[in-house]
């Protein structure tokens, strides 16, 4: 089946500076992708490319098979974008907005915008640059979903969103998802709702994809323990540190490759006396594997 | 189109406030008209402020909206707004474009309208003179100030190095562009000058219509990237503009001597061996090209002289001298002095003598000085080192003839405006000392022309009166009863004797007015070119009064004073030309001269 987006070895760069390296990801249809990665990890820039906003400096991008660059205004047709900075003009009101929307997609249900205009309790005379920046986002992510997308881009849908906009804006994310099955690709920083509607996650580092898996794989691969031992004994495991730290003779670890056996052997070889596994949230894991060299550590 | 249009009624939506000023400045005029203090014609009033706030507000919004139409909404980063629907580039570019246009003509006609409505024939006189050339010529300015502002706004709000880059190119390209027009400028063919500007006007209207599509097409959202893709396709685009205009004009103005088909100017040499020709091709629309041929070799040169120019041949022969201009911008103004030395194989000499186009210039006999005379000072130069020899300044008036009579010697008459008489003026070159010397009562229809001068500048034969004067004092030594018909019909000779021809018969007068003979000649209109050794002239006549431009028709004579015969006549050819440089000596040949003219088709032609 082909994928809804894929992104085959993508480069982009900014003069001098790389904002995405050799990106390779794949989104299939009805999933939902969770892009992940901090300030300036390459998101924004690759989902730019990604929508046909700006071209690669090296790789491909395809939409539903089709070069994206190419064929960038058909394939938006098919595709709800919700961005990162709201760019409607602001002199327009909500209800140009979505005159203008209806002229241009010829799926448009004015019938669901108006529904999710009056939920989100917006007024429809309001001009998009009076809006509240919650308000603007509610706004786009309603304009994006009348459109009846196969695919959806949401840009960091949550970014200076209050905790009731954010449900609000997720809750009408996944009714759309559950009633259409509608492919996802969300860049985030706020993993919590995101760790209950992604199928799969990738991080971006330093504009490198370093991780790019199932959630499910990722969670159960990835496991915070602790031993009165020092990280030597790690490696004699086998296991593989996302994040290491030492507190006296003791070590904090992020095991990116958790496997209960192999555990079992160090606990046993490293004669440890205290040693203890837990479990990790999708916040958790990105932090180890993102924000690592701010915390000292090291992977 | 659905798209375009859409996105232009969406930017139509947004600038209502525009056409509720435009409504507002529609009353100005009615409010200055009711001024109780206004003088004059309120209706015309009316007609004229309505037209100057139309335009000018036009004008103001079409620079506003061109720099703010796509570069606002790049540098806030909101163009990504159509990127990520269904749009293409070029209906962005069409939306937006098309409903700022649409925009400049309602305002325009907003303001305009009542105004005209209100004094329709004080609108038609003010506003709709030459086919309404003002309007015509706002909306070219308009689309100019609009696309114009498109790109500069696109440029100056991507902050990026490439505007150093841009600037550099489009002073390149602006000074590429004048060198493509200017060798049409000082060819003098300025209608197609204008033709090959408004050629390249309209066509760099068309590149900065259509780059904007591929500006957006490659640049997209991207402020600097959208700078970079309008920067590649306008200045390539430019470019090849400038260099079909180049090819063009080069190519119009690569007139050979072998390519001219219309021969439009001659002055030759005494003995004919050298000969300048002025001519165009038809083919290169009859751009007036100037050469300089040695007959004897058949090798000619090409010689960049200013416009509406000749060259000085010395009397001697030996130094050809022209003018070309100095100046980058041709113009009513500078030009530089260059003469040849009239050996084959010479190479022209810039003289680095400067001056004016208006200025009047008289070679030496032996080509070895140059006297420029302008309103304000007379110059001796020597020519083979351009060094000022002397100066004098105080002569005022315009200037009707000018020559040396002797090396030392310059002698010029001068007509003050003020003043019936003209003056004679007499430098002494090597004392630098400027003399007054006489003055000539100056008859109505007086001109440069009626003057001719014995060889030694002695004489002055003035035809207007018929009268033989002094040539230091100007006084009149004797009157002849002779009516001149034409230009040259009558002259005075190298000696001081008078020739007249008139109704097929050419007279010939000793300087105190005894006529000496009478030879019949073979036309009936004619006029004396040249003299030719000490007894000869060169005639050029018709057989009939009515005067054509056609060479058909026309003979030249040569007629021998002593033996009072006519010795030759070459039919249907016009040329050497005659002699219309402030010397007032006729023009000297050699005895045995070759004679350089035109024949009845205008080409050139030798006749002996």
């Amino acid at each position: 089946m082909t994928s809804a987006i894929q992104a085959s070895d993508v480069t982009v760069r900014y003069g001098k500076k790389t904002a995405a390296e050799g990106v390779t990801l794949s989104v299939e249809p009805g999933s939902v992708y969770a892009l992940l990665g901090r300030n300036g990890s390459g998101k924004s820039s690759l989902v730019r490319a990604i929508l046909g906003q700006l071209p690669v400096d090296g790789g491909k991008v395809e939409l539903f098979g089709e070069d994206v660059w190419r064929h960038r205004a058909r394939l938006m047709e098919r595709i709800g974008v919700v961005p990162e900075d709201a760019d409607a003009p602001p002199d327009m009101r909500v209800r140009e907005l979505a005159w203008f929307s209806s002229r241009l997609y010829s799926r448009w249900n004015q019938g669901a915008f108006d529904a999710r205009v009056s939920r989100f309790g917006i007024d429809r005379n309001a001009r998009a640059g009076d809006l509240s920046k919650g308000q603007k986002k509610q706004v786009s992510l309603a304009l994006a979903l009348a459109t009846s997308p196969e695919l959806l881009i949401l840009d960091d849908p949550t970014l200076g969103l209050d905790v009731v906009a954010k449900k609000s804006l997720f809750e009408e994310v996944i009714a759309d998802m559950a009633d259409r099955g509608i492919t996802v690709l969300i860049t985030t920083h706020d993993l919590a709702p995101v760790e209950a509607i992604a199928d799969r996650v990738g991080i971006l580092k330093n504009g490198r994809l370093v991780l790019d898996e199932e959630v499910e794989t990722i969670k159960s691969r990835f496991r915070r323990v602790r031993f009165a031992s020092q990280p030597m004994a790690l490696q004699s495991a086998n296991l593989v540190a996302a994040y290491v730290r030492q507190w006296g003779s003791g070590t904090e670890a992020v095991v990116s490759n958790y496997d209960d056996d192999q555990f079992a052997r160090l606990r046993d070889e490293a004669k440890l006396t205290a040693a203890d596994v837990s479990p990790m949230s999708l916040e958790e894991i990105f932090i180890a594997v993102a924000g690592e060299d701010q915390m000292g550590g090291r992977s | 189109m659905n798209t375009a249009i859409t996105i232009g009624m969406r930017e139509l939506r947004e600038r209502s406030r525009l056409f509720v000023i435009a409504g507002a400045l529609a009353i100005l005029p009615f409010l200055v008209a009711a001024m109780p203090n206004l003088s004059g014609n309120r209706r015309l009033a009316i007609a004229t402020v309505s037209g100057i706030g139309a335009l000018n507000y036009a004008f103001a919004l079409a620079i506003l909206l061109g720099v703010s139409i796509v570069g606002r909404e790049l540098s806030e980063k909101r163009l990504s707004f159509y990127f990520a629907r269904p749009v293409e580039a070029w209906a962005i570019w069409a939306g937006k474009a098309g409903a700022a246009l649409l925009t400049l003509i309602t305002v325009a006609a907003l303001i305009a309208i009542p105004g005209w409505l209100a004094a329709p024939s004080q609108w038609q006189t003010v506003w709709a003179r030459d086919n309404w050339i003002i309007w015509r010529a706002s909306a070219v300015a308009c689309l100019f100030f609009f696309l114009g502002g498109h790109v500069l706004g696109t440029m100056m709000r991507s902050r990026s190095v490439l505007i150093v880059i841009d600037f550099v190119l489009g002073v390149l390209a602006a000074a590429a562009a004048f060198l493509v027009i200017r060798p049409l400028l000082f060819s003098g063919a300025f209608q197609l000058a204008a033709g090959v500007q408004i050629a390249m006007g309209t066509a760099l209207l068309a590149v900065l219509a259509i780059v904007p599509v591929w500006q957006l097409s490659r640049g997209r959202a991207d402020v600097r990237r959208s700078h970079s893709a309008l920067s590649r396709a306008l200045w390539p685009a430019i470019g090849a503009i400038i260099l079909i205009a180049g090819a063009y004009s080069a190519w119009m103005t690569s007139t050979t001597f072998a390519s001219i088909d219309e021969v439009q100017h001659l002055e030759q040499s005494p003995s004919g061996e050298w000969v300048f020709v002025t001519g165009g091709d038809d083919a290169r629309r009859n751009i007036p090209a100037s050469f300089l041929l040695h007959t004897a070799t058949g090798k000619s040169e090409r010689l960049n002289i200013s416009p509406w120019t000749g060259v000085e041949f010395s009397r001697d022969g030996r130094v050809l001298a022209w003018t070309e201009p100095a100046e980058l911008i041709p113009r009513y103004g500078g030009i530089r002095v260059y003469t040849r030395a009239l050996t084959p194989g010479a190479k022209s000499h810039d003289t680095q003598i400067t001056g004016s186009l208006t200025d009047r210039l008289a070679l030496s006999a032996d080509g070895s000085r140059l006297a420029m005379l302008d309103h304000k000072q007379l110059r001796i130069h020597d020519l083979a080192t351009g060094r000022l020899v002397a100066a004098a300044s105080g002569i005022k008036g315009t200037i009707m003839s000018l020559f040396f009579p002797s090396p030392d010697v310059v002698r010029m008459v001068v007509h003050p405006r003020s003043s019936a008489n003209a003056e004679i003026f007499e430098f002494d070159v090597a004392r630098k000392k400027l003399e007054k010397t006489g003055e000539i009562d100056v008859p109505t229809g007086f001109t440069w022309s009626s003057l001719t001068a014995s060889e030694d500048g002695r004489w002055f034969y003035l035809n207007k009166n018929a009268a033989v004067l002094d040539g230091r004092t100007g006084a009149v030594r004797t009157q002849l009863p002779i009516q001149p018909e034409s230009h040259r019909a009558s002259v005075m000779l190298g000696d001081g004797r008078i020739a007249w021809t008139s109704r097929g018969v050419l007279r010939l007068y000793d300087r105190s007015g005894a006529p000496i003979r009478e030879i019949r000649l073979p036309i009936v209109r004619g006029s004396v070119v040249g003299q030719a050794g000490t007894s000869k002239l060169v005639l050029a006549g018709r057989m009939t009064e009515k005067h054509e431009a056609s060479i058909q028709g026309r003979h030249m004579l040569i007629v021998d004073l002593e033996k009072g015969v006519v010795e030759k006549v070459v039919k249907d050819v016009y040329g050497p030309a005659m002699d219309y440089s402030i010397d007032p000596r006729l023009q000297q040949y050699t005895a045995d001269a070759t004679y350089a003219g035109m024949d009845a088709n205008r080409k050139f032609t030798r006749w002996k």
